[in-house]
């Protein structure tokens, strides 16, 4: 059966999609047995051959129909050609030097030009396409005729190298309908990926790879390869660390080195009177270790240090025997190193309050009358820590009043702080204030998980809703439409589900024509299923006028949808973003914005002209007592932010006071948070509402109000605790708390029960980087320094990537030793959470771990790896290019490649032929095909056509014969008719042979019943006679003489049949 | 021999017709394949262009001039690919604007002379190419001062070959340059009203009077050379001679307005006197013959209409 198929599916461009040939030739032989037995029996009554013609029919109608069934495809071979460049973009680039252009990239966009451009191209249909590669790979240029970089996206150097990526990218996107083959241009050295299966792919494919080698050997650098400190130290305790220095000089090279605490320069040479915040150090070639002593840290937490290294220049012999001075160090991305040591000792806590300064006092003194121990260098939110190591120094974090977005937490703020909680075991008190919770629009944020409390409230209770319509303007930034999209959803995030919203963007066609049109018309947000589909949906348009925009905004729409004007909500607002260039509102629209109580703010995104924003979006913002952000170009993830902080403007009615006080009740709670409160507590003045998390482990000791608000919420969240406090903590609404004698021991208990438990003593912890792995190593020892065996030990790791978290199980790979590793390719701190539990009770608890990733690893080798370079040209067939010879190069020469095939379903074309076997099918059997007539037609036909070939000679005859005619008459006697003469002969002449026409092939039966004509029968006799009045008598004139003439003739072949017969 | 056959045989001359059923079966696949063959009513005489960076080839194409002299045209895309493309629409040579990372012109007008003036949008610029790329002049420069442009849209000349910039963003209104593109005087604002207009995007002079889309507003508007406002014609809407968003203006041989609108995806003809809507083109969709996004709109010798089909990355060619 394989045998079969691949006779018949090699030897012809036809393939089937569906099944075999064999299987193919089978299902027919099985259907076309049948037709034939039946055909045969049911079409006895045709002729043979129209039997066999109409069963021929029918075997190629089902042969058809199988076709289609197995899904034919014809086969076109494709001799164009399609080269994808690869090329390589990431900072190793940097070290090339020899390039012939003003920068590298410059030059390879050049030669990349000229390639396109190549005038021995074989065919103009050849094209060129690029994709640029870091850490991962992008298309910068489709494969086009003409080769255009202009569009390509604008990237970063990134910090690492997938040269694989890139060649599976370009393996996924060539067209079929091509030849193909690659050009890496590249340095050889990746940092990630499996370069090795991506060659195998492309060989697969017979896909040649050429490469153009990158070419660099960084021979004079000073390297700062490695920083070692302890990762625990106790308090108060002096110790060394190592920092190991490598050269690549061929002497011995001098630098400075200088190494940093925090921010403050380490006393590199204690011994000597005063400050030597500077060393000079001798490096040899190779590898140098430099011993650095640090004095003993007075405090707890993380401690990081950074070294750097400054080196000379050096005199070398420049080839010829006399000296050269050059410098001694080229690249300056590797002189850098950081590490830190954890300090163990008493724990301290974060207090950020957004709040006037004599306020902030009051909660920071009596925390500090408690004795807890506060961070005094960080008290505003703009001095928030911005990474997860800097949080390690904390064992709790307390926001009062704290935003979420500009004026507050960032993005990454926010994420970092969560994961702090719930992965790193760090607590958390978030107190209330006009800013905070659901007013300060930490709905729908990542910190909200952790906390024990929603933003959104019931929807039992009736508060004053707001209404906000955002406009979508954003098609023409880079993945504008991506952008718009998180815009709109993170700031519908933050609303409630009776909050009405609406978004608007241009639409180009649509009910009423193209214009500005409701994507997701104003309603209420309900559980924002509805909301995040039509968003998703949305199909940014390129917006003319803002006119347009706003009054669809106030009046609703063409569709009858309500419009802001029409809203019963107490707060709305209109956010719009756009890069500016729509036209301008009328007057009258921002009139009645303002007669409306409407405000309107603008982000303006990627303008038209860089660094401003355009007249109208601060017109617009200004008129209406709006906000206007921007111009942003660059770093959109501040786009969501921004929406998320203008959607609490509509977000106020979440915020309850009253002068009177609202009375707080206390719900019977066993928490250590809820110590003391049920002996009464002061009435606030004011909170945010909130709900308390449908969780059974949410405690809720404190409630507020008539409708029972969430006060005072605990719960643990992962691995920490949180803790809300809707209320303030301070004068404006716990005024009488601030007065009472609990003030001071109510918020240290909270702190308390919040905090992070000290580390644990019984494990020693250690992260190092190898390659681009980073390596976790837990010794576990007892009390009696014994090994504790068969725990289980598992790690949360933060990487660089704040919304990163790896989280990995640690194996024992020895006596009382557990060991794990993760991936660490990018720059950065990695910082680890062990947490283990031992089969004996009480065999718990956590410890940190953590490391610095220093240089890129794109910075780590100093030289091109030519040799995988060479190696993958070999193994693929392609060649090595000369470095930016386009006129060498030769890229769309056919050696080496076959022919691409590419399927194009023909099934449109079977079904043609299908209609039209089945049409010839039904005529074979209700036709009887006249042979004679065809005969004649073709005889006409020819006659005709010949008369055009003959024309000069029946001409002549004709007019041969007028001469004639001419004389005949002039010598003719009265009363003899020429017509007779004539017309007589040509009768006789064009009178067919009657037995030709038995001799008519295909007719069955009498074929005179069918067509007539003469047969061998009597001729029936002439029909009677009838004469016409005042006809000329017989004789007498032409037509008589006609007709008798035409007796004569039959008579003459009634004679001669009958002597045929004879 | 029926008498039947006998009739049909002098009909038909090949067959013989045993059955009518067969006329019934052949009669209904004649149709199916008839209905499969024929074009649609009102699909474009031609296609133009397709998407890609190359020759003929076009990103969210923008802006089209017509040159009388040479019958040939000018179009512009979203890349400042500037392409001069025979009337056949055949690739002649192309070019691409000195800057363009801002943003792109969106418009294109043939000068007295032949050269090709642009009205560079996001530079406040208006620069004057050879038709071979060469480039003759620019002048203009970022401002709401006299001379200066803010987002400029569309230039015409008069007869006495004065230059008319429209601009819009702020500072609505058309500035008019003598020969030399020195400063003369404006023409119109900002507004709703008479006289008044909202992102003025294309306009044609005729003798003394200037044409003019007035976008924003949903209208054609009508001025004399010297300033004067005649009329406006048309509103905001998508009935024959309602507007919604016209951008691009030419003139029929009859005289009469082709009007292309971005909002509502045809193309219309308008009685340049009444403004009553003579004839319509196109509907949104991405068919041949629909339009998305249309842009501008150019009027050979001949009278065929080429509208940029902006959406479609095409241009499409309608006989009047």
């Amino acid at each position: 059966m394989n045998g079969l198929s691949e006779i018949v599916g090699f030897a012809s461009p036809l393939k089937l999609e569906y099944m075999s040939w064999g299987r193919a030739l089978l299902i027919y032989a099985a259907l076309a047995a049948p037709i034939v037995l039946l055909g045969v029996r049911s079409l006895a009554g045709l002729g043979p051959v129209r039997r066999w013609v109409a069963l021929g029919a029918r075997l190629l109608v089902l042969l058809v129909l199988v076709l289609i069934v197995a899904g034919a495809r014809w086969q076109r071979q494709n001799k164009d050609l399609e080269v994808m460049v690869l090329r390589d973009v990431s900072q190793s680039t940097s070290n090339v030097r020899n390039y012939p252009g003003a920068s590298l990239q410059s030059s390879v966009d050049d030669y990349l030009k000229d390639l396109s451009n190549d005038p021995k191209k074989p065919n103009r249909a050849d094209k060129l396409g690029v994709i640029s590669f870091k850490e991962d790979a992008l298309i910068d240029a489709p494969p086009e005729e003409r080769l255009e970089l202009d569009t390509r996206a604008i990237r970063d150097p990134g910090h690492g190298t997938d040269a694989a990526a890139a060649i599976q990218l370009a393996l996924a996107s060539l067209h079929q309908d091509a030849m193909h083959r690659l050009l890496l241009i590249w340095d050889g050295n990746a940092t990630s990926g499996d370069i090795d299966t991506a060659i195998n792919a492309a060989k697969a494919q017979n896909i040649p790879i050429d490469v153009m080698p990158l070419d660099y050997n960084v021979q004079n650098e000073v390297m700062m390869e490695r920083f070692n400190a302890p990762m625990w130290k106790r308090e108060n305790e002096p110790f060394t660390m190592d920092i190991m220095l490598r050269s690549t000089n061929a002497v011995p090279v001098t630098g400075k080195m200088t190494v940093r605490h925090g921010s403050e320069l380490l006393d590199l040479d204690p011994n000597t009177p005063g400050m030597q915040t500077t060393r000079l150090v001798t490096l040899k070639p190779g590898l140098n270790v430099e011993h650095v002593f640090v004095p003993p840290l007075g405090t707890t937490g993380v401690h990081q240090f950074v070294a750097n290294i400054d080196a000379d220049n050096v005199t070398v012999d420049n080839g010829k025997g006399a000296a050269k001075t050059v410098a001694g160090d080229t690249l300056t991305q590797n002189n850098s190193a950081a590490t830190f040591t954890f300090v163990r000792g008493k724990g301290k806590v974060l207090c950020v309050q957004n709040v006037p300064e004599d306020d902030a006092k009051i909660l920071r003194d009596a925390l500090t009358r408690e004795g807890i121990s506060l961070d005094e260098t960080r008290t505003t939110v703009d001095q928030f820590p911005t990474s997860v190591v800097e949080l390690q120094n904390y064992d709790a974090v307390v926001l009062a009043n704290v935003p979420r977005g500009p004026g507050g937490l960032n993005e990454d703020q926010q994420r970092m702080l969560a994961t702090y909680v719930h992965d790193m075991g760090g607590g958390l008190v978030m107190i209330g204030g006009e800013e905070s919770f659901g007013a300060g629009g930490w709905g729908g944020s990542k910190l909200e998980e952790v906390l024990p409390v929603n933003m959104d409230i019931p929807a039992q209770r009736q508060i004053p809703k707001g209404a906000l319509v955002m406009a979508i303007h954003s098609c023409e930034m880079p993945a504008g439409n991506y952008w718009g999209e998180q815009c709109a959803l993170e700031a519908a995030k933050t609303l409630s589900s009776r909050d009405e919203v609406g978004v608007i963007s241009y639409a180009w066609a649509g009910a009423g024509g193209g214009g500005s049109q409701w994507d997701f018309p104003l309603q209420e947000k309900g559980d924002g299923t509805k909301l995040q589909a039509a968003v998703k949906a949305m199909q940014l348009g390129d917006m003319p006028s803002f006119d347009d925009m706003l009054d669809v905004a106030l009046h609703g729409g063409n569709q009858g949808q309500k419009g802001l004007i029409a809203s019963d909500a107490r707060q709305k607002h209109i956010i719009i973003i756009s890069d500016g260039d729509p036209q301008m509102p009328a007057q009258k629209l921002i009139q009645e914005c303002n007669d409306n109580k409407i405000s309107v703010s603008t982000v303006t995104v990627y303008t038209h002209t860089p660094g401003t924003r355009s007249p109208q979006m601060d017109q617009m913002a200004k008129l209406t007592h709006g906000k206007s952000y921007g111009p942003i170009e660059s770093n959109p993830n501040q786009l969501p932010q921004i929406f998320i902080k203008e959607a609490t403007v509509v977000r106020r009615s979440l915020i309850e006071t009253d002068k009177n006080g609202y009375a707080v009740k206390y719900i019977p709670s066993i928490s250590d948070i809820a110590k003391g409160l049920e002996y009464g507590t002061p009435p606030v003045t004011g909170l945010v509402l909130t709900s308390k998390k449908p969780n059974p482990q949410v405690d809720m000791p404190l409630t507020a109000g008539p409708n029972g608000d969430p006060l005072l919420a605990y719960w643990q969240a992962g691995l920490g605790k949180a803790v809300a406090f809707t209320s303030d903590a301070h004068t404006d609404w716990a005024a009488q708390w601030v007065s009472s004698q609990m003030y001071d021991k109510f918020w240290s208990q909270v702190v308390r029960a919040v905090a992070r438990p000290p580390m644990s003593n019984d494990l020693e912890a250690t992260m190092s980087v190898q390659g681009n792995k980073a390596k976790i190593v837990v010794e576990a020892l007892n009390k009696d320094a014994s090994f504790v065996n068969f725990m289980n030990v598992s790690a949360s790791v933060v990487t660089p990537d704040a919304n990163k978290t790896e989280q990995v199980h640690l194996v024992q790979t020895g006596p009382g030793r557990y060991e794990a590793e993760i991936d660490a390719n990018d720059p950065g701190a990695y910082v680890g959470v062990i947490n283990y539990r031992g089969a004996k009770s009480g065999e718990q608890g956590m410890t940190l771990a953590g490391t610095v990733v220093n240089t890129s690893p794109e910075m780590r080798e100093l030289k091109s790896n030519d040799a995988l370079l060479y190696q993958i040209a070999d193994r693929t067939g392609g060649k090595v290019l000369t470095e930016f010879d386009a006129a060498a190069a030769n890229i769309f020469r056919r050696e080496g490649l076959s022919p691409s095939a590419s399927p194009l379903p023909i099934w449109d074309i079977l079904i043609l032929i299908l209609l039209a076997l089945f049409i010839a099918d039904v005529a074979v059997r209700r036709i009887a095909w006249d042979w004679n007539s065809t005969k004649r037609m073709a005889a006409s036909a020819r006659e005709y056509v010949l008369s055009f070939t003959t024309t000069r000679k029946v001409e002549t005859r004709q007019s041969i014969d007028a001469l004639k005619r001419v004389r005949t008459e002039g010598e003719g006697k009265a009363g003899e008719t020429p017509t007779l003469k004539g017309g007589a002969l040509r009768a006789e002449e064009a009178r067919p042979i009657p037995s030709a026409k038995f001799e008519a092939k295909g007719v069955e039966g009498d074929i005179s019943k069918v067509v007539g004509g003469a047969t061998d029968k009597p001729v029936p006799p002439l029909p009677k006679k009838i004469e016409p009045k005042g006809a000329t008598p017989e004789g007498g004139s032409s037509l008589s003489s006609l007709k008798a003439a035409k007796k004569r003739a039959q008579d003459k072949i009634r004679e001669q049949e009958k002597g045929d017969g004879q | 021999m029926t008498n039947d056959e006998t009739r049909m045989r002098g009909v038909v001359p090949l067959f013989v017709i045993r059955a009518s059923s067969f006329l019934r079966y052949s009669g209904f696949f004649i149709l199916v394949l008839l209905a499969l063959s024929c074009r649609k009513a009102g699909q474009p005489e031609a296609i133009w262009c397709e998407t890609g960076t190359g020759p003929d080839q076009v990103v969210y194409p923008r802006g089209i001039a017509y040159s009388p002299s040479d019958d040939t045209f000018f179009i512009v895309d979203r890349i400042a690919h500037i392409q001069h493309l025979d009337h056949k629409g055949g690739f002649l040579n192309d070019w691409q604007m000195p800057q363009w990372q801002q943003g792109k012109p969106v418009g294109l007008t043939v000068g007295p002379e032949g050269d090709l003036w642009v009205p560079d949008t996001h530079y406040h610029r208006v620069v004057v190419y050879k038709p071979d790329g060469t480039l003759v002049r620019k002048f203009g420069e970022m401002g709401t001062e006299p001379g200066q442009f803010i987002y400029p849209t569309d230039i015409a000349f008069d007869s006495k070959g004065h230059v008319f910039v429209s601009e819009y963003g702020d500072h609505d209104r058309i500035s008019v340059f003598d020969q030399d593109c020195k400063y003369l005087y404006e023409i119109g604002r900002f507004g709703q009203g008479d006289g008044e207009f909202s992102r003025p995007q294309s306009m044609l002079i005729e003798k003394d009077t200037i044409y003019l889309t007035d976008a924003s507003n949903h209208r054609l508007c009508v001025f004399k050379t010297d300033g004067t406002w005649v009329r406006n014609m048309g509103k905001c809407g998508s009935g024959p001679g309602e507007f919604r968003f016209p951008y691009g203006l030419d003139m029929a041989k009859d005289g009469n307005l082709i009007v292309c609108e971005f909002g509502n995806n045809r193309v219309q003809k308008i009685d340049k006197q009444t403004g009553k809507s003579l004839e319509i083109w196109g509907q949104a969709g991405r068919q041949p013959g629909e339009l998305a996004y249309p842009w501008g709109v150019a009027v050979d010798k001949r009278d065929r209409i080429v509208a940029v089909d902006a959406g479609n990355n095409r241009l499409q060619v309608f006989e009047e």
